[in-house]
């Protein structure tokens, strides 16, 4: 005993001795896979602000007192901790690259939480995967990154805002999630520069979402942006690049001799051709001038309106930084692009702000804030028919773009472009559509957020968030007076409009979060509240007759036309929201956890005794990995949780005053004419729509089921998760029947969806050698998705192309099911025609009772009057069907094709969407690819109904219908031309699989040697070349699989493939 | 400090909660309450203005197509070809294929119709039941009521005879009523005419109305109407006194006759032309609304209310769309004075029949049609390559001009796609015809009455050229001894209607009403066969005299039920 006290006496005594000794530690620190000096890494002393940080050949040095450990640390690398017990010189440190980050920490809504410990169904992003994509934001990169997010564009066209469906559709109305960046909640996020963004976490699933209740119901995005560093360092990013965008597929036409001879034209020389022309095409001899020689024009209209190598650039230099006691983080950006369809571009500038300050031990207070300024034109990419591509691929290649320079214009064609006119039918030439219209839209935004925070006690925390989201948008648009045909002009004057529209949505919220640890329980808790105000203002008008009309002058003030074709317009709309949310998080020795969310919201859309609307959920998680009877796995499974939630949260996303009555004035629809003479407007005021009385908020419940695990030492990580997603009370805009006598439609509170799928994540990352990494994961998801109660209402129908419906939502079916036709083949000859009789349900020929005429009798109702010793009937399509037209499916067998012969023909919603990437880095190398693709949806494809179904020698056509059906050449697949107008009914002739898989993004990057940029002031430099969309396997035969969301291609925008070039340099 | 804190929390909380309610239910922002609305006179008549609106509707929302009547009237009809552009078949397929007798329950065009008179039919009811509601006992009042029961009896008829027995709109529907089934058509006649009934009571004369107010619906207009009504359905089944509703229809027009509201112009051409004066280049519009004017749907020359009219759709109103509709494609009917805008979409060609129709001599045919080769033309005009040589020129009244000895068009207020020019309903010369008809009917000691009647409209008829000093002889008739004989009375009865009214969408109704469709097209479709009888399908009684009910109605409204043979 005596002695043991003793030793620890000289121990202590020892101890006492080197108490104020310091040693002096310097040496150099290495990445683990090349050997090469890091720079810039944090060198701290443990349990102190002291540290330092490695210089250009990763070099510190720093003074610690005996027995302090220091510890290394650098983005991406995994800490070292070392204990230093005497005065090194060489100390080695080796930074692991950090393969797994499991335990990184993910913002959740109102909080963060470490991954490790979710209970909800989260995805996360982080921006470096989400910048591989060139666009203007970052919707459009979520794609195929996360299951169960879907992102499509809906048009190709630059600057367009993306439609992102967490989950499938849980509405048929807006069905687009909530963005909360930084905590600000909104609906749009174009005013942020991918290059702003260190991480996306998706909220799948009610549980996770819950908390933002009213606008949760799609989903939640939450985005973070850069934030400063409190290392104590600072660091200044440059971001580059400059590419080129390509149309990806040219659809297959005719040219001018294939579509001449079809016409039946026979001649030979140039002077039978443009007799021809003139004879039997000239839309208007009088606007087409003299001399012109078609028979040398074959326009290729398609290479008219794609402009090859579209430009596209992004230019970000950001600078982050701070100390323990503050940090801020400024960055700019320029993002152009020009887009593959002429005349449409996007131009912006970001800025973006952010700064905290820690002021005293309890209150900190804070800051972001986003500005963005654009510039944009389109090019109406999706109208019915009308868009300037369908005019393009339905324009006749012997028609110029131009007329050749020097051409002798007829005198009543008014034309300073020599712009040349359509020798056929009604069309615009592209070309007027985009030299003599001039419409352009200026949008600028605002979005900010200052905070403060008060630690009043220990573990509580207040925090209050005043928040703005401010618009403004400008469109201005000149049309020039021109006159290329009796169709393609504006005449007689010159028309401005202009517009003006502000925007505005304030929040104030407040928070109360307490945290406490006691032994193995961890309990924390959050109260809070928001109030929010969104309101808008419209400002336009219009007038005619700018006489000086050059571009300095396209103002209304400038136009001294007809004072009675002025208009103005002054509009005003306002919602506001006010919400009370709440939420517990417990567990219990780090293996059982539980989370618990309330929120109650109340909107301004709902009458008095709905205006609230109350969504409570419930998680658990189980970290089986930390169990004692796990321990023999945990050699090959290191985690392994899992969890389950249920939550309802709701969804208010309809316009404003909607439940009581009112009275539609003002000029249009309601004012008439009475008197003689100069009559006089008499002002008139009726209902132009109904009120639903009985609104109330649409719910959405979910229950989710997940896994979470990390196998052989973390190789292998994934997730998977089984949800089930039911909307109730659906908000739905009920188109009524005409009989009701409305105007426009309302919105109501109809029927019930249910989606519901399967996700798997699953990544796999190791080494080959120590220099060379790489990584595989991959992604699946399916989604159900049924219409699975109506309500009252009868089944919902859309229209479709021209006015016929097209899609139904009907219950049992999914929504939007694409309704029609069923084509039967084609009628070969007259006698298949004849013989063509109706069939009775079993497929046998119905023989039904014949009248005195000779025809078959019809009862009141129009149908056959069945006769087991009668004769077989005829069948009628339509108008006069001829051999060569469709042959329809008789589906009710009562003789005639009507619309009680149509039925459901699938749907567009995929049967499986994934996703899959691969990357591999070595010696500085990396390159990467990431494929994406969906499975089993259908598309309707409109421009297959232009091209070949019509019914008249209007437009140019497929070169599909060069093998059409004719006498000699019996088709089995394309009915004759000009046939039967039913040839083109909505059927499945035109509905083709969407299924495809893209090379969405291919990447080789090269990092600079720090030895090489050792003398410089750059610490790290990354080249790299990249391609998107570069290849589409598919076999939709539109331009892109993609281009439309809703699965109708209207000849839709597609998208661009892209090359481009880059460069990202740290300072 | 942390009482300071727990004391703000507090505060903000209790502000908060306190106010959420008001603040969560503020007064809407532009935007009029129902409960609000109704608290004067003006209200009641604006409600009434607003029931008229959906008469001057000639296009529809979303993916519909034009709703202009003619295109039944006169196009479905022997009288005229849909024309348009592009080849025959594309422009407007929809009724391309009415009439050809093809139509399928998919057709946009019926579908318009539907749309555009059900929402005519909600606003006179709308007007009526608050109306009632709001206002005191009043002669105003008692005229507004009588406005918007003749409107929705108008709007009614429009549909029964496009579609037969319809849904019968006695009251503002709401999403309650989206199960309605059909009435039969003896139902809805019996609706139409008890309404008229009453509008007979309720309306002034037209003198009784001042020049401002001129073109609201009036004593006459209603019993007009009556008569139109009565003579429309006279074929029915369901009717069992014929004799009493000809009778019916001899007093309504004696009681028109005799009110002195009404007179027919000295010459007919006067009603069609001779808006503007020139040189002057001022718009007169002499004639809106004038002594033979019975019912006219409104327009003035507008700039706004362009295609789509706006949110909604629903364009063209305040500004006539025919002029444009059925104006030349070609610049050859321009001429030099116009604004080189004035083309049009060509839709209605009057057929040859209809231009054999006219007795030489008679003045009408050149009013209602305008032949390729003729003088008034410049040049040739590629549309006459795959339409017949005609336009229609009556819809285009007002534009035609004498000019250097040409008739030219032209159009002064210069917006080229909304007209101000009236189209007419009811015009004076049609009471005249309806009454020598029922007369004609009723034969025996009436058949006089029906002769004097046809002879006053025969007369005004001839071309003041061939005989310009006597404007009260008649043209020789080649229909027999109509003065004495029943059958040769009603062939000239119904002779005169076709080329009195020429053009101006009442041929197809007379054929209805006649029954005679399934002889007259058929026989027309045999006539032309090689030409535009070549598309046509044979016309079938148990089918062809009604269109099919659209087929997103059936869809949307499962009690629907569809005529026979669609």
């Amino acid at each position: 005993m005596k002695k043991n006290n003793f030793l620890l006496f000289i121990f202590f005594a020892f101890s006492l001795s080197t108490w104020a000794q310091e040693y002096k530690v310097s040496g150099t620190i290495v990445s683990d896979d090349d050997r090469m000096p890091i720079i810039g890494a944090n060198v701290i002393v443990k349990g102190t602000t002291k540290g330092t940080l490695s210089d250009a050949n990763g070099r510190f040095s720093i003074q610690v007192q005996k027995n302090q450990s220091l510890v290394f640390s650098y983005i991406g690398y995994q800490n070292a901790d070392q204990k230093i017990i005497n005065n090194i010189s060489d100390l080695k440190i080796i930074l692991k690259i950090n393969t797994v980050v499991l335990d990184e920490v993910v913002a959740i809504g109102y909080g963060t939480v470490k991954k490790s410990d979710l209970t909800g169904a989260v995805a996360s992003v982080s921006g470096e995967q989400l910048r591989k994509l060139p666009s203007a934001s970052i919707d459009k990169a979520l794609q195929g990154l996360s299951p169960g997010v879907t992102v499509v564009s809906n048009s190709g066209q630059p600057g367009s805002d993306m439609v992102v469906r967490i989950r499938g559709i849980g509405t048929t109305n807006d069905a687009s999630p909530l963005y909360v960046v930084d905590g600000v909640m909104t609906s749009n996020i174009n005013f942020l520069s991918p290059n702003d963004i260190k991480s996306v976490e998706v909220l799948k699933d009610a549980s996770a979402s819950a908390i933002y209740g009213a606008r949760g119901a799609n989903g939640v995005i939450i985005v973070t942006t850069n934030q400063g560093s409190q290392t104590g360092k600072m660091t200044l990013s440059v971001d580059a690049y400059y590419g080129v965008q390509n149309r990806a597929k040219k659809l297959s036409l005719m040219n001018s001799d294939q579509l001449s001879k079809f016409w039946g034209y026979t001649g030979t020389s140039s002077a039978d051709f443009n007799n021809w022309i003139y004879t039997n095409y000239s839309n208007s001899k009088t606007y087409i001038p003299t001399g012109l020689d078609f028979s040398s024009v074959d326009t290729d209209w398609q290479d008219v309106v794609f402009t090859g190598d579209a430009p596209i650039q992004n230019y970000h230099v950001s600078a982050n930084g701070g100390t323990d006691k503050s940090a801020y983080s400024i960055s700019a950006g320029y993002f152009d692009q020009s887009g593959i369809i002429m005349s449409s571009y996007y131009k912006r500038f970001t800025f973006r702000i952010n700064s905290s300050a820690q002021i005293n031990d309890w209150l900190k207070v804070g800051e972001n804030m986003s500005m963005m300024t654009s510039d944009s034109r389109g090019v109406n990419p999706n109208s019915d028919q009308t868009s300037l591509l369908n005019s393009a691929i339905r324009f006749a290649p012997w028609d110029m773009p131009y007329y050749p320079a020097g051409t002798i214009l007829p005198a009543s064609v008014v034309d300073p472009y020599n712009v040349a006119a359509s020798t056929i039918t009604n069309y615009f030439n592209p070309i007027s559509m985009t030299v003599f219209d001039h419409p352009s839209t200026q949008y600028d935004r605002l979005v900010g957020d200052a905070y403060f925070e008060i630690k009043p006690i220990k573990d509580l925390v207040y925090k209050a968030d005043f928040g703005i989201d401010l618009s403004y948008g400008r469109n201005r648009e000149f049309k020039e007076v021109y006159k290329v045909s009796p169709t393609d002009f504006f005449q007689p004057t010159n028309f401005i409009t202009a517009g003006f529209q502000r925007y505005q949505t304030w929040s104030i919220e407040q928070t109360l979060t307490y945290k406490k640890e006691i032994g193995k329980h961890n309990f924390s808790a959050m109260v809070g509240s928001s109030v929010s105000e969104y309101t808008s203002y419209t400002l336009g008008g219009s007038k005619v007759g700018i006489t000086y009309p050059t571009q300095d002058n396209w103002y209304i003030s400038m136009a001294n036309g007809d004072p009675a074709k002025t208009t103005l317009s002054d509009g005003v709309g306002r919602s506001r929201l006010a919400s009370f949310l709440g939420r517990v998080n417990y567990s219990y020795n780090n293996r059982y956890l539980f989370t618990a969310n309330f929120r109650a919201d109340g909107s301004t859309k709902f009458p008095k005794n709905n205006l609230w609307g109350y969504f409570p959920s419930f998680s658990l998680g189980w970290k089986v990995n930390e169990e004692e009877f796990f321990a023999p796995l945990r050699s090959v499974v290191g985690s392994f949780k899992v969890r389950a939630g249920w939550g309802q949260i709701g969804n208010e996303n309809i316009g404003s005053n909607n439940f009581f009555p009112k009275v539609t004035q003002g000029i249009n629809f309601v004012t008439y004419v009475f008197g003689t003479g100069d009559q006089q407007i008499a002002g008139g005021g009726t209902m132009t729509s109904l009120p639903t009385g009985t609104l109330k908020w649409e719910t959405t419940e979910q229950s989710n089921f997940g896994a979470d695990f990390g196998i052989l030492n973390n190789r292998l990580t994934g997730s998977m998760d089984y949800y089930i997603k039911d909307t109730k009370d659906m908000l739905l805009t009920v188109v009524l029947p005409e009989h009701i006598g409305m105007e426009f439609s309302s919105p109501a509170n109809v029927g019930q969806v249910r989606n519901q799928g399967f996700e798997l994540l699953l990544n796999w990352r190791d080494k080959i050698t120590k220099k060379m990494n790489y990584s595989i994961g991959g992604n699946l998801a399916t989604v159900n998705n049924e219409f699975t109660k109506m309500g009252t209402s009868s089944p919902i129908y859309g229209q479709g192309f021209g006015g016929e419906n097209l899609v139904v939502s009907k219950e049992g079916y999914p929504l939007y099911s694409f309704y029609g036709y069923t084509s039967d083949g084609i009628f070969q000859n007259q006698t298949e025609l004849d013989n063509y009789v109706v069939r009775d349900a079993n497929g046998n020929p119905g023989l039904f009772q014949y009248g005195a005429d000779n025809k078959p009798v019809r009862d009141a109702n129009g149908n056959l009057v069945s006769d087991p010793s009668g004769k077989q009937v005829p069948i009628t399509i339509g108008g006069i069907t001829k051999a060569g037209d469709i042959r329809y499916k008789d589906l009710n067998g009562d003789g005639l094709i009507t619309d009680k012969d149509k039925k459901i023909l699938g749907s567009s919603f995929p049967t499986f969407t994934y996703g899959l990437n691969a990357s591999l880095d070595y010696a500085g190398f990396d390159i990467s690819v990431f494929f994406q693709g969906v499975s089993g949806n259908l598309i309707y494809n409109c421009n297959r109904v232009l091209l070949e179904g019509q019914v008249a020698q209007a437009t140019n056509l497929s070169t599909n219908m060069l093998n059409s059906w004719t006498v000699t050449n019996p088709s089995t697949t394309l009915p004759r031309a000009y046939g039967n107008a039913a040839n083109y009914w909505a059927s499945n002739r035109f509905l083709e699989d969407g299924s495809y898989v893209r090379l969405k993004n291919a990447q080789i990057g090269y990092n600079l040697p720090k030895k090489f940029l050792a003398p410089t002031k750059i610490e790290s430099c990354r080249l790299y070349v990249s391609g998107t969309n570069l290849l589409t396997f598919t076999k939709y035969t539109g331009y892109d699989p993609e281009a439309s969301y809703s699965g109708v291609d209207r000849g839709n925008y597609p998208q661009a493939v892209t090359i481009l070039f880059g460069v990202k340099m740290d300072l | 400090m942390k009482t300071k804190i727990n004391l703000l929390i507090a505060f903000v909380t209790t502000v908060v909660l306190s106010s959420c309610n008001d603040f969560l239910t503020p007064n809407p922002l532009a935007t009029v309450k129902l409960n609000d609305y109704f608290v004067n006179d003006s209200a009641g008549i604006a409600a009434v203005n607003a029931a008229y609106v959906p008469l001057q509707w000639q296009y529809g929302s979303n993916g519909l197509t034009y709703g202009n009547e003619w295109f039944i009237g006169d196009v479905v009809s022997d009288d005229a070809l849909k024309g348009g552009g592009g080849t025959v078949t594309s422009d407007m397929n929809t009724v391309y294929l009415m009439e050809n007798f093809q139509a399928s329950a998919n057709n946009s065009y019926l579908e318009t119709l539907y749309y555009i008179n059900y929402q005519g039919i909600f606003r006179s009811n709308f007007a009526m039941e608050n109306i009632n509601q709001s206002m005191k006992d009043s002669p105003l009042k008692t005229r507004l009521i009588g406005e918007a029961k003749f409107l929705r009896a108008f709007y009614h008829f429009r549909l029964m005879r496009v579609f037969g027995g319809v849904i019968k709109g006695d009251r503002t529907f709401d999403q309650n009523d989206v199960l309605m089934a059909r009435s039969s058509k003896e139902d809805i006649d019996k609706f139409i005419r008890q309404d008229l009934e009453d509008a007979i009571k309720s309306l002034p004369f037209k003198s009784g109305y001042p020049a401002t107010e001129l073109g609201r619906v009036t004593n006459g207009t209603a019993q007009a109407m009556l008569m139109k009504v009565i003579l429309f359905d006279i074929n029915e089944p369901f009717v069992t006194d014929k004799d009493g509703d000809y009778k019916h229809v001899m007093e309504l027009g004696d009681s028109i006759i005799t009110s002195n509201q009404y007179s027919l112009k000295a010459k007919y051409q006067d009603f069609f032309k001779t808006f503007y004066n020139i040189p002057a280049v001022v718009a007169k519009y002499v004639e809106e609304n004038g002594s033979e004017s019975v019912f006219e749907i409104q327009y003035i020359s507008e700039s706004t209310s362009d295609w789509g009219g706006g949110a909604g759709g629903l364009g063209m109103s305040r500004g006539n769309y025919d002029p444009l509709v059925t104006r030349s494609r070609g610049g050859g009917l321009a001429g030099p004075l116009s604004a080189s805008s004035q083309t049009g979409y060509g839709f209605n060609h009057p057929t040859q029949d209809l231009y054999d129709e006219f007795e030489l001599g008679d003045i009408r045919r050149d009013e209602a049609i305008l032949p390729y080769d003729s003088t008034d033309v410049y040049g040739i005009e590629s549309e006459h390559l795959y339409n017949n040589g005609y336009h229609a020129r009556k819809a285009t009244l007002g534009f035609w001009v004498a000019y250097k000895g040409k008739q030219i068009f032209i159009n002064p207020t210069f917006y080229a796609m909304r007209s101000p020019n009236n189209t007419f309903v009811i015009r004076y010369s049609d009471v005249l015809l309806m009454y020598a008809e029922a007369a004609c009917e009723r034969g025996g000691t009436y058949l006089s009455a029906g002769v004097d009647k046809l002879n006053l409209v025969r007369k005004r008829a001839k071309d003041s050229s061939v005989n310009p000093l006597d404007l009260t002889t008649l043209m020789p008739f080649p229909y027999g001894s109509y003065t004495n004989n029943q059958t040769d009375l009603r062939t000239a009865i119904r002779h005169e209607r076709r080329v009195e009214f020429a053009m101006e969408g009442q041929r197809w109704w007379d054929l209805v009403r006649w029954r005679t469709a399934e002889q007259v097209m058929n026989a027309y479709r045999l006539k032309y066969i090689t030409k535009e009888g070549k598309d046509m399908s044979p016309f079938e009684a148990n089918k062809h005299y009604l269109f099919p009910i659209p087929e997103t109605q059936l869809n949307n409204n499962p009690s629907l039920t569809q005529n026979p043979g669609y």
